[in-house]
């Protein structure tokens, strides 16, 4: 088995988060890598929740599709089990079945079956149903032959400030589930998985990651205001910021988050603040004052289901527009975005680095999915990407002994920006603001200055495209794979950690894809991106979850002429319903898409029917 | 470069001309806080003025200290991350009343009540000057505007009873017309540990030209030698009752531990506690 999915679905009240929680940290103890998505299903209604673990021996890129045990905690959840489970080797634990037309319809599942009632034991063991939770665990731990001693210590950790009884009850509650979960160890011997490297891990969430990063990174002052699904980073922050000298305040909206990092950044503290989609249309009106004052900060935003308030807790990739473009006027800026949880810590590493050595905002896009999953990372070890040392402004005399004035916006020849003088600083004194401003900051509306400073704002993010291209190091593997080959496949965010998984299905089915999975999106990686669309194919598919084709319509725009000269047909595989891309669904789509063009040729063909088979995808 | 430092600061203004209409009532915040910064001779580079947008947040640039002119409503917050992240900073506010209590009223009302040590002069004129007329939050009602060419319909907001009921420490009135009491207010509210608010009275020569000297002597009230500046209830109380505007320190509360001191107490003891030299090697305790 290369990887286990668990998926286990019951009533809001029953602990199903702290279950699998723990679940995912008892395999990333013992040297498993772990990957949750713990969103509300979309077949989920009501008060019913969900939560999907996947784990193997070798690291994970993707949530899973289908279940292999699929862990029913009622009968609502039974009967929307029986709707997608539809492969035999799967196995369903379900509870005795309220009604009779319920039975009828789990006896029609092909898949494997337990029919148990932990409610009961949970009852029965510790007089209450409360512990529901940790019978299921230590079931599962059960069936699958594992030691349940690592699952009874993370229960303790987990609740050491609740009273010993609490703790009593759920320790037995395990035992008994584990009990009876190793009279079916027969039945679940097909879900084992290769022995594990044993290596340590850190089990963390995209939200804790970047707070991670930023704290490494030398963030030292963090302003935010609460929004799902962001909020885990501000509260990380506050509780970890002030340990090593560093501040957090929670503003009166977004606005003011922002205004307060420019001020923090001007007086030479790094700054960050977090939000998702509503908070950065907010925090656009400042976007500019930090871009055209060339105060440096990072911008989180967690991209949610918009547009307005939108689907707070659901997955989208639709903010890349506003990221890019929102505020008036122009400004330099970057945007990155991070595909794993992995990628969360350096790319926040790299977020503040850009931000200071251009003096611009960084917006670091993330999205709901990746924000709240729970992901096994190699220990991040800050040392590879240390902190941009920034120079500032030194009084110096000058050849007649006169102290040489400081001049904020001096005029560069690289496009690069001249140091900041950090306010502290003798004889560094200047002012500077949102007005069009000469090289002292001081405001003007000549039009030679003004186009001096139009042209110094567009030459940063030319010097920033030249940096990439030099030192910043853009994840490209695949740009060398299947060169010639008729598809090549675009896509970025956490959609691109599922397209990995893709690739792998494809290449391990001999079809090697040129595949381009860009992290720093803004401004686009011009030269990797020439490489990319010159590598013989003719059919770019650009995979994102948004309606507007927002990556596609931006390629389209800058790369018009490279699209035409290869005769490049470029094919959007989109959709916004609140959920990520699965590897299935995204295999779908393409041969969906590739059915319909006939011209292709039979070798993808008949790899696509293999897959198809594989896989079980079913479609057209 | 010694020597330099050891004479006295005898101006803080830089060489940027300020650019307010002649006979504008701003320019007395410019010599009051030039006079403050005189009497208490900070180094320059300690200081930073924050403003917004507007006639009066143009302020900044008429001083050589280090400052910046904001976003429109937008002062407050920056100000607020400035001092919150230099503590060592004296971080001063200038805005006008539309940038205060308009645009940016939601970070006044947080402002106040976070007692922050900010010192904030409001140069209130019951105009918007810059966009050349229109009214304002402090516009009484019945004034005759671009916007309001009828004649206001709402009351204005009270710029000292707002910053007194939601926390400010230090709330104080001066007039533009009396600059050498005003030095006194803008002084005692930078010498104030914790938030400092003065509002100052403003004319504006060009588009609310009745507010002059003879209209404010006729509206306001020095308050008398023998007020209590400490009574909370008595300040509101006397704002209720009087129908002039008073002038002086109406309140003052120097119990009240200011929000940077707060802040420094936390990291003091997290630092303490904390047994992690680094960010670095507290990851390798995350397992």
């Amino acid at each position: 088995m290369n990887s286990l999915t668990i998926r286990i679905e019951g009533d809001s009240g029953d602990g199903i988060l702290t279950l699998g929680k723990t679940l995912a940290r008892v395999f990333a103890r013992t040297g498993y890598h772990a990957f949750t998505y713990s969103s509300f299903l979309p077949v989920v209604r009501g008060g019913q929740v969900a939560f999907q673990l996947r784990v193997s021996d070798k690291p994970l890129l993707s949530q899973g599709d289908l279940p292999d045990i699929a862990i029913s905690l009622n009968d609502k959840a039974t009967e929307n089990f029986s709707k997608v489970l539809t492969q035999s080797d799967a196995l369903l634990i379900y509870p005795p079945p309220v009604s009779p037309d319920l039975q009828t319809l789990v006896d029609k599942i092909p898949t494997k079956k337990i029919c148990v009632d932990l409610m009961k034991i949970s009852s029965d063991t510790t007089g209450s149903t409360r512990s529901l939770n940790f019978v299921a665990a230590g079931f599962v731990i059960g069936t699958l032959n594992k030691d349940s001693d690592e699952l009874t210590a993370i229960m303790k950790e987990n609740f050491k400030t609740k009273s010993p009884s609490v703790v009593e009850a759920n320790a037995k509650a395990i035992d008994a589930g584990f009990s009876i979960g190793r009279q079916h160890i027969q039945l679940c011997s097909q879900f084992e998985l290769p022995p594990s490297d044993k290596a340590r891990r850190l089990l963390l969430t995209g939200n804790e990651t970047i707070a991670l990063g930023a704290l490494c990174a030398g963030v030292r002052f963090f302003a935010g205001y609460p929004i799902t699904p962001a909020s885990e980073i501000m509260e990380w922050l506050a509780k970890h910021l002030p340990m090593f000298g560093g501040k957090m305040i929670q503003a009166e909206d977004e606005i003011a988050s922002l205004g307060m990092c420019i001020g923090a950044s001007f007086g030479g503290v790094k700054a960050m603040t977090a939000t998702s989609g509503p908070g950065l249309s907010l925090m656009t009106e400042l976007i500019g004052l930090a871009g055209t004052a060339e105060i440096p900060l990072v911008i989180v935003d967690v991209q949610r289901a918009g547009p307005s308030t939108g689907m707070p807790t659901k997955d989208s990739q639709a903010d890349l527009n506003l990221a890019i473009h929102g505020t008036h006027g122009e400004v330099p800026r970057v945007v990155i975005a991070p595909q794993t949880v992995n990628h969360c810590f350096y790319d926040t590493l790299r977020a503040v680095n850009i931000a200071h050595e251009f003096h611009i905002p960084v917006i670091i896009l993330s999205s709901q999915s990746l924000s709240h999953r729970m992901q096994t990372i190699d220990i991040p070890e800050p040392e590879r990407i240390l902190p941009y040392a920034e120079e500032f402004y030194k009084p110096t005399l000058d050849e007649n002994g006169e102290i040489q004035k400081f001049v904020r916006f001096a005029t560069t020849t690289d496009g690069r920006p001249s140091p900041r003088s950090i306010p502290g600083t003798p004889h560094g004194m200047y002012r500077c603001g949102g007005l069009e401003h000469n090289q002292t900051g001081n405001p003007t509306s000549s039009p030679q200055t003004r186009t001096i400073m139009v042209e110094r704002r567009r030459e940063r993010m030319h010097a920033i495209e030249r940096a990439f291209t030099q030192s910043i190091a853009v994840d490209h593997k695949e740009l060398e794979k299947g060169k010639g080959q008729p598809i090549g496949i675009l896509s970025w965010g956490t959609t691109a950690s599922t397209l990995r998984e893709v690739l792998k299905t494809t290449s391990d089915n001999g079809w090697e894809i040129t595949a381009f999975r860009p992290r720093i999106l803004w401004p686009l990686p011009d030269a990797l991106f020439r490489k990319f669309l010159s590598a013989g194919f003719t059919t770019l598919f650009v995979i994102e979850q948004n309606a507007t084709r927002q990556m596609a319509e931006l390629v389209k725009g800058r790369y018009a002429g490279l699209l035409a000269q290869h005769e490049i047909k470029v094919v959007s595989l989109c959709k916004d319903d609140g959920t990520p891309f699965t590897h299935d669904e995204i295999l779908r789509m393409m041969f969906d898409s590739l059915s319909k063009d006939m011209e292709q040729t039979q070798t993808i063909l008949s790899t696509m029917h293999s897959i198809k088979q594989q896989l079980n995808l079913g479609g057209k | 470069m010694t020597e330099q430092m050891n004479q006295p600061i005898k101006s803080y203004k830089s060489e940027e001309k300020a650019t307010w209409c002649p006979g504008c009532g701003h320019f007395s915040a410019l010599a009051a806080l030039d006079k403050a910064f005189q009497t208490l001779q900070f180094p320059k580079e300690k200081i930073a003025v924050i403003s917004g947008i507007g006639c009066s947040s143009r302020l900044p640039f008429f001083l050589d200290v280090y400052g910046m002119h904001s976003a429109h409503g937008r002062a407050l917050p920056v100000a607020t991350g400035l001092k919150l992240a230099r503590p060592d900073l004296e971080v001063v506010v200038v805005g006008g009343d539309g940038d205060a209590l308009a645009i940016g009223s939601a970070h006044f009302l947080h402002a106040m009540r976070r007692n922050l040590n900010l010192t904030y002069i409001l140069l209130d004129n019951q105009i918007y000057g810059m966009t050349k007329g229109q009214t304002a939050p402090t516009s009484m009602v019945g004034t005759k505007t671009k916007s309001t060419p009828y004649g206001s319909f709402e009351n204005p907001i009270d710029p000292v009873w707002a910053a007194l009921t939601m926390g400010a420490t230090f709330v104080a009135q001066g007039a533009f017309c009396n600059v050498q009491q005003l030095t006194q207010l803008v002084l005692a509210g930078i010498q104030h540990k914790g938030m400092s608010i003065i509002n100052m009275l403003s004319n504006c020569v060009t588009f609310n030209p009745h507010m002059g000297k003879d209209v404010l002597d006729a509206n306001t009230i020095q308050l008398p030698d023998d007020y209590d500046k400490t009574n909370l209830p008595g300040a509101l109380d006397l704002l209720m009752k009087s129908d002039k505007m008073p002038l002086g320190i109406l309140y003052q509360n120097d119990k009240e531990v200011c929000l940077d001191d707060k802040y420094a107490q936390l990291l003091e003891k997290m630092q303490t506690a904390n047994e992690n030299a680094t960010p670095q090697e507290f990851l390798h305790k995350l397992i």
